[in-house]
């Protein structure tokens, strides 16, 4: 199912001397709903922000689409930090004609419907709006444009579960199906069911990729049982119960 | 691209610093009103033998009072300014917005330069404005100001006869670039000396600030030893100043400027491969 | 719609499942246009591609038909339909017997404890 979209081979990132990705080597293909799973400090964070051109690698070969990051990247990757990224200065709608000056790919009318049913005026100011309506106008940004891959960096971490189903349903509703959506989060039972693909990242490098439905069929568990397995650790005075 | 990037750095400007630049004239207009009332009031207090304290006391308040609202208005102008440039940028790429500006579709040293030149017109703008509101400040403080402007045109008179209009006019043309180009390379310094700083993890506001003083330090040696070497080379520079005082600015100048530009390209340069290598939001 | 899914189970089949058991049951009728492969799949909160793989197998199994101008609709051959049935059926009943001799019984005592307990 369509081509390869993103390539990293051997890819290493260092923090002053504390590696964050050690020899990341994976492929992943155009037209995928992908989760990024992971433990906290396994690389999720980095590895996004060396796919988006934020970081440098020290070595490895990055290609998105065929080419390193850089503008053309930019260009066609739509981009959702774990963090809100708003000028105080800004309104919504200075937003608005920032993405449409600076992306093709923008569809303004998507934003200001997806704004309206969320009651949100766009002649507001971005400091003045509370924290989970500046998060949901950020992921309205990042949706309302098609690219050819949407990097989603824990999107539902910190929301309560009706914003959790409401960001799903969004990514769902209005990404561009023939492009990727890497999706990296820790609550992996809430983004199962959305998910076709998995890859698990440990220590900098990833350990498994592979379709839900296949670790559904072949080990008859949930790929939250299996991550969970997989990352298990031993708490102190033995045992490992598997509390949630 | 870089129009774009522009245009978004130009629109927040308006909030903070339009107004001030309005309100300054106003203020040192009114300034200067109540300077003319306050000498005119000991005047006419004066020459009618008049008593009356009260009258010159009166004034007196009103003029302390506009005295204290000009160097407030120019102080904050000038804090406003040196705060937009560095807010500007900090805030503008090395924090969360970070996120937004570096993921644009737009090459590094566009975003910099973006900055540099947005910065470079706001100074220039507080700096004329700041002129601009001293000058009709002077015209009521100074009963002999119209002396004065004859006096300067006077002197531009000399200066012409001496040297020519060309040379002159050059002179001038030439000082105004300095003082821009001048005023750039004090802003590409302070993003330099940001960018240095964001590399200090976990210090990195004390970081910018060791770095600012680091490099002025270094550039001071640098000139200093480049300074003795062309003084050593050149030991007839005196020549120069008495036998023709306007060629001597002009080639002054123009040394200075090529200098000053100098040290753009290399803060320039430091900024941009910082950023694009060494990028380190929080 | 409810649309149920649980952990253990590849999702698109279960979703099959649960589309072919909307079908028997009318809640999609004979000749009827099923929505669109995005609609469905944002209504379940499942990725697009999973759809669109139990909506394949609806059509290996013949229960709808696919074709350019109409789209996907629920067949109208009563046979696949009936076929279907049955089979569920069977099913139904091959997991009742399995539970109940788990339990204990003989296959005519269950069968004599289902008589009385359908009336």
């Amino acid at each position: 199912m369509g081509e390869v979209l993103i390539q990293c081979q051997d890819v290493w990132k260092y923090y002053g001397r504390k590696e964050a990705l050690r020899g990341l080597d994976f492929q992943l293909s155009g037209g995928r709903i992908v989760g990024l799973l992971g433990p906290n400090g396994s690389g999720k964070t980095t590895l996004m922000k060396v796919l988006n051109g934020l970081l440098r690698p020290e070595k490895g070969v990055v290609l998105i689409d065929g080419e390193e990051p850089g503008i053309y990247t930019k260009s066609v990757v739509s981009y959702l930090p774990d963090k809100t990224y708003f000028a105080d200065w800004m309104k919504v709608s200075d937003l608005f004609d920032l993405f449409q000056d600076f992306y093709e790919d923008f569809d303004r009318e998507k934003a200001e419907q997806m704004c309206e049913t969320l009651q949100i005026q766009t002649n507001q100011k971005m400091k003045i709006l509370s924290k989970g309506t500046r998060e949901k106008v950020q992921l309205i940004l990042v949706m309302s444009r098609s690219a050819k891959l949407y990097l989603l960096d824990e999107p539902i971490a910190g929301v309560d579960p009706a914003a959790r189903d409401y960001i799903l349903a969004t990514i769902l509703n209005n990404y561009n199906p023939e492009g990727t959506v890497l999706i990296s989060t820790h609550l992996i039972a809430d983004v199962e069911r959305v998910l076709d693909e998995v890859l698990f990242i440990q220590d900098g490098k990833v350990i498994r990729q592979e379709m839900v439905d296949d670790i559904r069929e072949q080990e008859g568990k949930s790929v939250d049982e299996l991550f969970r397995e997989i990352f298990r650790t031993v708490p102190y005075g033995g045992g490992t119960a598997n509390v949630r | 691209m870089l129009g774009k990037l522009i245009k978004y750095d130009m629109k927040s400007i308006s909030r903070t610093l339009i107004p001030l630049w309005i309100l300054a004239p106003v203020i040192s207009l009114l300034f200067s009103i109540s300077i003319r009332g306050l000498v005119g009031t000991a005047e006419y207090a004066v020459q009618n033998t008049l008593e009356n304290q009260a009258l010159i006391q009166g004034s007196a308040i009103i003029t302390g009072i506009t005295t204290l609202v000009f160097f407030g208005v120019m102080i904050a102008i000038l804090v406003m300014t040196v705060l937009f440039i560095i807010q500007r940028f900090w805030n503008g790429l090395l924090k969360e917005e970070g996120y937004l500006m570096f993921t644009l579709p737009v090459e590094t040293w566009e975003l910099v330069v973006s900055k540099g030149i947005c910065a470079t017109v706001v100074s220039c703008v507080s700096i004329l404005v700041g002129v601009v509101s001293c000058v009709v400040m002077f015209m009521g403080a100074i009963s002999g100001f119209d002396e004065l402007w004859n006096g300067i045109g006077q002197l531009i008179g000399y200066a012409v006869k001496a040297d020519g209009v060309m040379i002159w006019s050059c002179n001038v043309v030439l000082f105004v670039l300095l003082m821009i180009v001048g005023t750039a390379e004090s802003v590409y310094r302070v993003y330099a000396a940001m960018a240095l700083g964001q590399l200090f993890e976990g210090h990195r506001v004390v970081g910018a600030c060791v770095s600012y003083i680091g490099i002025g330090i270094a550039w001071s040696l640098i000139s200093g030893i480049f300074t003795i070497i062309v003084s050593l080379a050149l030991p007839d520079t005196a020549y120069y100043l008495t036998e023709d005082f306007g060629v001597f600015g002009l080639l002054y100048m123009l040394v200075l400027l090529l200098i000053t530009l100098f040290q753009i390209v290399i803060w320039h340069l430091m900024t941009v491969h910082i950023l694009s290598r060494h990028l380190n939001l929080e | 719609m409810e649309w149920k899914l649980d952990d253990s189970r590849p999702i698109w089949i279960q979703l099959q499942e649960q589309l072919t058991r909307m079908i028997l049951s009318g809640r999609f009728r004979a000749g009827e246009r099923l929505p669109s492969v995005r609609e469905l799949a944002s209504e379940a909160g499942v990725n697009p591609n999973t759809m669109q793989r139990a909506l394949a197998g609806l059509d290996a199994e013949g229960l709808t038909v696919t074709n350019r101008t109409a789209g996907r609709t629920v067949t109208e051959d009563d046979s696949v339909l009936e076929g279907m049935r049955a089979k569920l059926a069977r099913e139904l009943i091959r997991q009742f017997y399995e539970e109940v001799e788990q339990l204990g019984y003989a296959r005519d005592q269950a069968l004599e404890l289902l008589k009385r307990s359908g009336s």
